[in-house]
């Protein structure tokens, strides 16, 4: 339990470093309008650029989802809800909602867990550490779709597939990746795990790097084997960088759209929509459908259920923190109080 | 400076001919050529063309661009082109809902001509507003008919026309002993059962062999013949009532039920690669298939292939495009001189005997009677393909057709791929119907 006391700490003296105090002061020194909007005047370019590129097309995009829109038609007229009531009665949502979720757990699930290994593995003093650290970032530094088209053929239906071939080997038949239904969800994982992994990894190595070895030490002279260890110490104190990532995860699953766009060469998600995502339905109805209102609506409806994930998500870590971090919450403001006392 | 005035000028035009539309088709008010003048010969000027599918790569194989080129030293030709059609239809559309970024020419597939004389009607130059709208009767009706909006505007000039016959594997025929020059076996295929049957017997003999290629290329074959498709003359959707679209749908699934079709995704590597590899014998073939086999199965199949006109006297059509202008274009004009010589009698009676495309130019039509292919064994397919235009029906045309085609095609593929049986694949496709176009 102590364990999160150095880290929260540093945190909170970093905070205070940066706060009112010293800023006051030098206000006190120099007041001035122009010296109170220079601020502004600084962010300001931010602003600018993310009104135009990100407020904007997004408050259109809510427009947009009033009307109905044609790709290549004529201008938009208003529809009130007409887009809404007819995404919430379409099977084909509902069908991208739910493999959205599946794609997203079976994808999601084995990429933190192997990533956590992972980075275990690499936090232990070895030779060419750096070259496997280096290593790990790999697959996310290379080209998705590239990777995508790989897969894809390292995944072909046909008997010559790499993985068909590995299965015949076995003594299997040949699986049809692409039209089964769980075996093109998995490929998919697989394409996901294989981008993500060693990212996550990484972000887990500088979380666990920022355990103190004394905690390790005092394990060991406990006589706690190496898993214990990482059970009882690393996870522990990895707990915020692990929710950090699942909410990551969880937003990228949602916009998961390259791999299974490339993967089944088309927004159709396969012929009877086996892995038809949200963000392949929203561009299937808006470019090859050619409504653009009734993907703009989609794209609210995804807006939304992110913003939900990741308060769900959010929420559920307060809870844990909650019971269990109690007592450690009381201790971590009197230590802080007290180096501040001193 | 000179361009930039005559910049300015063209613009005005452009304003002019926008201007005009709320006046209806009545005609040109400048000259006798209409609102978009003679191309001027001795000024510069660069066309640019955004195209899709090999049309401008054709027109460029059958040497036409040269050919202009020599006669019009001042034009420049920039041509840029993708190979899928619903790719360049999305950057397209998407370009002119945002209002900027037209090449001088854009190419429109027939698909889209619904959508197009419905909603476009203000984006691209009335073919009647240039000099070459005589050209125009040379043109199929059909093919005229389905780029002309209510009010009478011609909004492209037809490229070719996509007269369906059926290419087989020669080599393969042969050897599982069914007839295999043109003549015997369009003797054998009087009709479409006898062709189905042909068929199983192929497959006895080859122990298993896939007769044709999809189900969806022979879904596409049938409809093509029918007087309607998936809308009736009004425009109103008709798919889940005509006499076209389920019986032709019930054929297919039937036939891929039977496992007659190789399974594969029109247009999908695997489907390109069969080709050459021989994994299927028979094949949907509109005339602008011709380009496409020769292109996949490369020189060492020539002589494999061959092509029979569709049984009892049928004729069908599936595809054909159109050169479009946008009126914004700033060299309108000249982009108009280039597209009519490139749709001219003479330049797609050049293409089809280079092999490439076959006319929607009735003139160029019955100059093509006698063509006859080597690669396809010699079959007399000026002959062929000229027979499918005449009998092809003048289908009405629908905003939604390309939707409606694509979910009844993917439910055929779940027959082949995954299984499902015929009636539930109709049920599915009709509920992505209705939920997409309803």
């Amino acid at each position: 339990m102590a364990v999160h006391a150095p880290t929260t700490t540093e945190v909170t003296r970093a905070g205070a470093g940066g706060d009112s105090p010293p800023s006051s002061a030098r206000s006190s020194r120099r007041s001035g309008r122009a010296y109170r909007n220079a601020p502004y005047a600084y962010i300001a370019p931010f602003f600018l650029l993310f009104g135009a590129f990100g407020l904007f097309p997004l408050l259109h995009t809510v427009w947009i989802s009033f009307h109905e829109y044609r790709l290549g038609g004529s201008s938009p007229t208003f529809a009130g809800w007409d887009n809404y009531a007819w995404l919430f009665q379409s099977e084909a949502f509902y069908n991208s909602l739910w493999k959205t979720l599946t794609i997203g757990i079976i994808s999601t699930v084995p990429q933190l867990l192997f990533a956590l290994g992972l980075a275990h593995l690499l936090n232990f003093n070895m030779k060419v550490r750096a070259f496997f650290r280096i290593s790990m970032i790999v697959p996310y530094a290379t080209s998705l779709v590239a990777a995508t088209l790989v897969f894809g053929s390292i995944f072909a239906n046909t008997a010559g597939g790499l993985v068909n071939v590995v299965l015949g080997v076995l003594g299997l038949d040949p699986i049809s990746w692409t039209t089964g239904n769980w075996t093109a969800q998995i490929a998919i994982a697989v394409i996901v795990t294989w981008h993500w992994t060693g990212y996550n990894a990484l972000i887990y190595l500088a979380g666990m790097q920022s355990i103190p070895k004394d905690l390790y030490e005092a394990a060991a002279i406990d006589g706690a084997s190496r898993f214990r260890q990482f059970l009882h110490v690393t996870i522990p104190g990895l707990r915020p960088t692990i929710l950090f990532t699942i909410v990551l995860s969880t937003i990228g699953a949602t916009q998961l759209f390259t791999e299974p766009f490339l993967f089944g060469n088309g927004a159709g998600g396969g012929a009877l929509g086996q892995y038809q995502v949200l963000t392949l339905f929203m561009y299937e109805t808006g470019f090859e459908v050619g409504r653009l209102g009734r993907a703009a609506a989609i794209a609210c409806v995804t807006l939304i259920i992110v913003i939900l994930l990741v308060l769900l998500n959010a929420g559920l870590a307060q809870l844990r923190t909650r019971d269990k971090g109690q007592p450690l919450l009381g201790r971590r403001s009197t230590a802080s109080t007290r180096k501040a006392a001193r | 400076m000179f361009s930039a005035r005559s910049r300015k000028a063209v613009l005005a035009v452009a304003a002019v001919s926008v201007a005009s539309l709320g006046l209806g088709a009545c005609g040109g008010s400048e000259a006798s050529s209409g609102p978009v003048g003679t191309a001027d010969p001795d000024e510069e000027v660069t066309i640019t063309v955004d195209s899709f599918g090999g049309i401008f790569a054709n027109y460029d194989k059958a040497g036409l661009l040269d050919q202009y080129r020599e006669e019009h030293p001042n034009v420049t030709i920039e041509f840029s082109e993708v190979q899928q059609e619903p790719d360049y239809w999305t950057a397209l559309a998407t370009k002119i809902n945002s209002g900027s970024g037209l090449a001088d020419i854009q190419p429109l597939e027939i698909s889209r001509a619904a959508l197009v004389t419905s909603q476009q009607q203000d984006v691209w130059l009335d073919v009647n507003d240039t000099e070459f709208a005589d050209q125009l009767s040379e043109e199929t009706e059909a093919a005229v008919g389905a780029i002309t909006t209510e009010d009478g505007a011609v909004l492209g000039m037809p490229t070719d026309s996509g007269p369906m016959a059926i290419c087989f594997r020669s080599d393969k025929l042969e050897e599982a002993g069914l007839p295999s020059t043109s003549e015997e076996l369009a003797a054998q295929v009087t009709d479409w059962d006898a062709y189905e049957s042909l068929g199983q017997q192929y497959q006895e003999a080859t122990g298993g062999d896939a007769w044709t290629d999809s189900a969806s290329g022979y879904y596409r074959l049938l409809t093509s013949v029918e007087p309607v498709r998936n809308y009736d003359e009004e425009g109103n959707p008709t798919w889940d009532t005509n006499e076209t679209v389920k019986p032709a749908f019930d054929r297919a699934a039937a036939v891929a039920a039977q496992g007659l079709t190789a399974g594969l995704d029109q247009f999908s590597p695997e489907w390109n690669t069969a080709m050459s590899t021989g994994d299927f014998a028979t094949i949907a073939c509109p005339a602008w298939m011709l380009g496409y086999i020769k292109q996949q199965a490369g020189e060492e199949n020539a002589g494999n292939w061959s092509a029979i006109p569709l049984p009892e006297g049928l004729g069908g059509n599936w595809g054909g495009s159109f050169l479009a202008i946008p009126r914004d274009s700033e060299n309108a004009a000249a982009a108009a001189d280039l597209a009519a010589f490139l749709t001219s009698a003479e330049a797609e009676k050049t293409e089809f005997e280079a092999g490439l495309a076959f006319p929607s130019n009735t003139v160029a039509q019955e100059q093509i009677q006698d063509v006859t292919d080597e690669y396809f064994s010699g079959a007399p397919i000026g002959q062929i393909f000229s027979a499918s235009a005449q009998a092809a029906p003048a289908q009405p045309l629908g905003v939604d057709d390309g939707a409606i085609d694509i979910a009844l095609t993917e439910a055929l593929v779940t027959v082949e791929a995954n299984g499902v049986s015929p009636a539930d694949a109709w049920e599915s496709a009709s509920s992505t119907i209705e939920d997409q176009v309803g």
